[in-house]
């Protein structure tokens, strides 16, 4: 069966495809994770994208949605097949409403494009993905993404208040509201953030936004143990202080970004802990001095604060780019995803850590720590040649310890970076008890499977 | 036959899609995923793995990047991926396929034409000034007499290798102008046409045996033949030498009082990291206004090697010009290709209605009218 005249009909011939060769540059995400499209379309509207989902529900073809596919758990790859949706074309940022506090935007915009606008009028979406510049917001959502600031402002899923999606059968409907709160009925616009198109195809959103802090200062505190970082945020918390961001990079991840950037010119010692802290000018002083205390109180062999607005800037730009700075350490090596993001209980963070210096050596895979320790969300990154099969496997055994690790402590396998088809084991490890339960729903609403199939979940 | 090494480049690639925010062309486009670098990587490993067959979607990928190297700069794992879609032209190539050159193909044609012996130059007659057939300083005009009358543009041909002879007449210098030096080949080989390409440098490179300094005015002309030949001569672009000549007091420039800017051609500046220059030339002769995007973060021209003029690459170019119009009267580039191309923008038929005033003038010639 070919239904792309069906699709040309809906689109038009510039906006849906079936050549191989297009369909390829749709196989893959971040991750390691592969799988051929069947058709690929660029739709422009809501009425377009329930034209589409509507036509592979008659035909029960997978419908799989798609930001800018930097997903790193093969959340958009279409393992099954079917139709990509790249929802890129809808960038529209319908509204910016400052007075109620709220942004209405079309899923392909991106994070960065949408924060741009909204500083115009003081404002901004507050997730905060190392990602910012390509992410799109209907990516965001559909992870439950986070980011550097989630300690503070929380998650997409806590910036989001209201939805337009697209249900399995084509159905439009609207989730949540305009207002700040809501409490009427279920939470459905919890259950889309973060369900990975498994439900539905998001094609609004109504973003919660906030005014931009008047003040913000960045410190950056230098351990000669990667330990002593978890002792240091614990420290921090317990001092009544809740930094705006607060994350970790290890000796290898602070090469790396040597290498990307040298200009950064970081300190080579064995972590660093960087910290922002925002709000008024008075509050960031007295927090900037507490946070400053705690980490020479658990042995930090320097703490700096950023003297410049650039210093700072540059601080965060190394932390971003680590992850895919992991390629520059060694010629033969790329970056794959392999264990990326996982998380602990904040007190659980030292013991973490000493186990992934365990893991690091034992493996012989050299693995680099970085990520939102204040969450106790923490990422690895693994140097590794991929096309050497027996160092990949080596690598994929070394971060499956590591998510095991993480379990045993009380943790989460998947932070921010969502399940996609690579954590899908996980997922089910994690949640045991009600696993079950989230099968259920995914098969009242999906009863055909055709939403993003084999993420998630593996229904056979 | 994709290298090992290459692969191993290919790998390097995680697909975040940075480039995808950065790429002059896909933003253009706002198309497939084939349209970006990541996309076109990941085409590439599907073409040396056999997952791939050539098809006319896979030669549009890879041929409509202009190669101008801004998500490369950027890119965060260090990927080198004009020298991957480079790689994987040449793969297409290999394969038989033909590349899809513009203008009917006529430049390829000349280059392969250049290679003959005892072709008679013409264009050698209308060039003024003293200079010789051979010597140990070499002025290189690149392919610039030959796309002048093909595309029936006033590139001022005539006027950039007269003023470069000019110049370095003015600093004492008589330069040699090689008549039998046929193209440079830097088409060739960001085509994938390695045969011609190796050809093209075999001769050229005979031609060059005992030269001590070659100067040339093309940004192409120059990278080709610093990196990609290996010759014993000191290679400078002009606006090099120009700026070398002034500070040991060989050459004296007037001070104009016109607003100029230069564009960054992206085979002087991001492909060979030589931004300065001109600007120092420029900034003691005019009075010299930076564009907003400018050095390394300096927009593309639209095209690369004869071969994606397209309505993207066309947009591109107008924006450019609309940015220069914002700071100066002058747009001042110092590569064949991006004169060519603005030019063709304020000259052809049914020209945008929005364009702006604006002169396009190459370097050489803007130096020389200011000796």
């Amino acid at each position: 069966m070919n239904i792309i005249d069906d699709l040309v009909q809906i689109v038009g011939r510039e906006r849906a495809s079936a050549d191989k060769t297009v369909l390829y540059a749709y196989s893959r995400d971040v991750s390691l994770i592969t799988g051929m499209p069947d058709y690929v379309v660029r739709p422009v509207s809501t009425e377009e994208v329930a034209k589409i989902v509507s036509l592979a529900a008659k035909h029960k073809i997978p419908i799989v949605p798609r930001g800018v596919g930097s997903g790193m758990e093969g959340g958009c790859v279409p393992v099954h097949g079917g139709i990509v949706l790249d929802m890129r074309n809808m960038d529209k940022i319908l509204d910016i409403d400052t007075d109620n506090l709220y942004a209405e935007v079309e899923p392909g915009v991106t994070h960065a494009n949408l924060n741009v606008r909204l500083a115009e009028h003081g404002f901004f979406f507050a997730p905060d993905p190392a990602s910012t510049d390509f992410c799109t917001i209907g990516g965001m959502i559909g992870t439950n993404a986070s980011g550097m600031t989630c300690l503070k402002y929380g998650n997409t899923r806590n910036s989001v208040l209201g939805l337009e999606v697209v249900l399995p059968d084509g159905t439009v409907i609207n989730v949540g509201s305009k207002t700040v709160k809501s409490v009427s009925g279920y939470d459905l616009t919890a259950l889309f953030v973060g369900a990975e198109g498994t439900l539905g195809v998001v094609t609004k959103a109504i973003l919660k936004i906030l005014p931009r802090p008047k003040a913000r200062a960045t410190v950056a505190a230098y351990f000669d143990e990667v330990e002593k970082i978890g002792e240091a945020v614990v420290a921090i918390f317990a001092s009544g202080i809740i930094p705006a961001a607060c994350d970790i990079l290890d000796r290898s991840g602070i090469k790396a970004v040597n290498q990307y950037k040298p200009e950064i010119a970081l300190p080579e010692v064995d972590a660093l802990l960087i910290l922002n802290m925002e709000g008024s000018a008075a509050g960031v002083d007295e927090e900037v001095a507490g946070v400053v205390r705690c980490c020479k109180s658990v042995g930090a062999v320097d703490v700096k604060t950023a003297a410049t607005k650039v210093e700072a800037d540059a601080l965060w730009a190394g932390r971003k780019a680590v992850a895919s700075a992991i390629a520059r350490l060694d010629a033969k090596k790329a970056g794959p995803n392999l264990a990326d993001d996982y998380g602990v209980p904040l007190k659980r963070i030292p013991e973490m850590l000493r186990e992934v210096r365990r893991i690091t050596e034992e493996s012989g895979i050299q693995i680099v720590t970085y990520g939102h320790v204040g969450d106790g969300n923490l990422h690895t990154g693994m140097a590794v040649n991929v096309l050497d099969e027996e160092e990949l496997e080596k690598a994929k055994r070394a971060g499956d310890e590591i998510l095991e690790t993480a379990l045993k402590l009380g943790g989460t396998a998947s932070p921010e970076h969502g399940i996609g088809a690579a954590k899908i084991r996980w997922l089910k490890e994690e949640h045991k008890s009600s696993y079950p339960l989230m099968l259920a729903i995914k098969k009242e609403i999906d009863p055909q499977n055709i939403m993003n199939p084999g993420k998630m979940f593996e229904i056979s | 036959m994709i290298s090992q090494e290459l692969l191993l480049d290919i790998t390097k690639c995680s697909r975040c899609g940075k480039c995808a925010a950065l790429c002059p062309m896909f933003e253009k486009s706002r198309g497939w995923d084939t349209g970006v670098a990541r996309g076109r990587i990941l085409l590439a490993w599907g073409l040396a793995r056999g997952e791939l067959e050539i098809n006319d979607e896979l030669i549009k990928a890879l041929y409509e990047c202009p190669t101008c190297m801004l998500c490369e700069q950027q890119c965060t794992a260090g990927v080198n991926v004009t020298k991957i879609i480079r790689e994987a032209r040449a793969l297409v190539v290999e394969r038989g396929a033909s590349v899809p050159f513009s203008h009917k193909a006529v430049f390829d044609t000349v280059a392969r034409i250049t290679l003959r012996d005892g072709l008679n130059r013409n264009w050698l007659d209308l060039v003024k000034g003293d200079f010789r057939e051979n010597g140990e300083i070499v002025y290189f005009p690149g392919c610039l007499p030959y796309v002048e009358p093909i595309l029936d543009l006033d590139l001022g041909a005539e006027r950039i290798i007269s003023g470069a002879v000019k110049i370095l007449n003015r600093a004492g210098i008589q330069p040699a102008i090689i008549k039998e030096l046929g193209c440079c080949g830097h088409d060739a080989f960001w085509s994938g046409e390695y045969p011609l390409f190796n050809a093209l440098r075999e001769k050229n490179s005979k031609l060059l045996k005992g030269v001590k300094v070659i100067v040339t005015s093309c940004a192409e002309g120059y990278m080709t033949l610093k990196k990609g030949y290996f010759l014993e001569a000191e290679v400078y672009h002009i606006s090099q030498f120009v700026r070398d000549l002034i500070r040991d007091g060989r050459l004296n420039l007037k001070k104009g009082e016109e607003r100029v800017t230069f564009h960054d051609p992206c085979r002087l500046g991001r492909h060979m990291g030589e931004y300065d220059a001109p600007r120092e030339v420029l900034s003691l002769i005019a009075d010299y206004k930076e564009m907003a995007r400018y050095g390394n973060n300096a927009s593309c021209c639209g095209v690369g090697a004869w071969m994606n003029c397209n309505q993207y690459s066309k947009q591109i170019r107008l924006d450019r010009v609309k940015e220069a119009s914002e700071v100066a009267d002058t747009l001042i580039t110092a590569c064949t290709k991006c004169l060519a191309h603005f030019r063709c923008l304020i000259t052809e038929p049914g020209k945008t209605e929005d364009l702006p005033e604006i002169k396009i003038v190459d370097f050489t010639e803007f130096v020389s009218s200011n000796l």
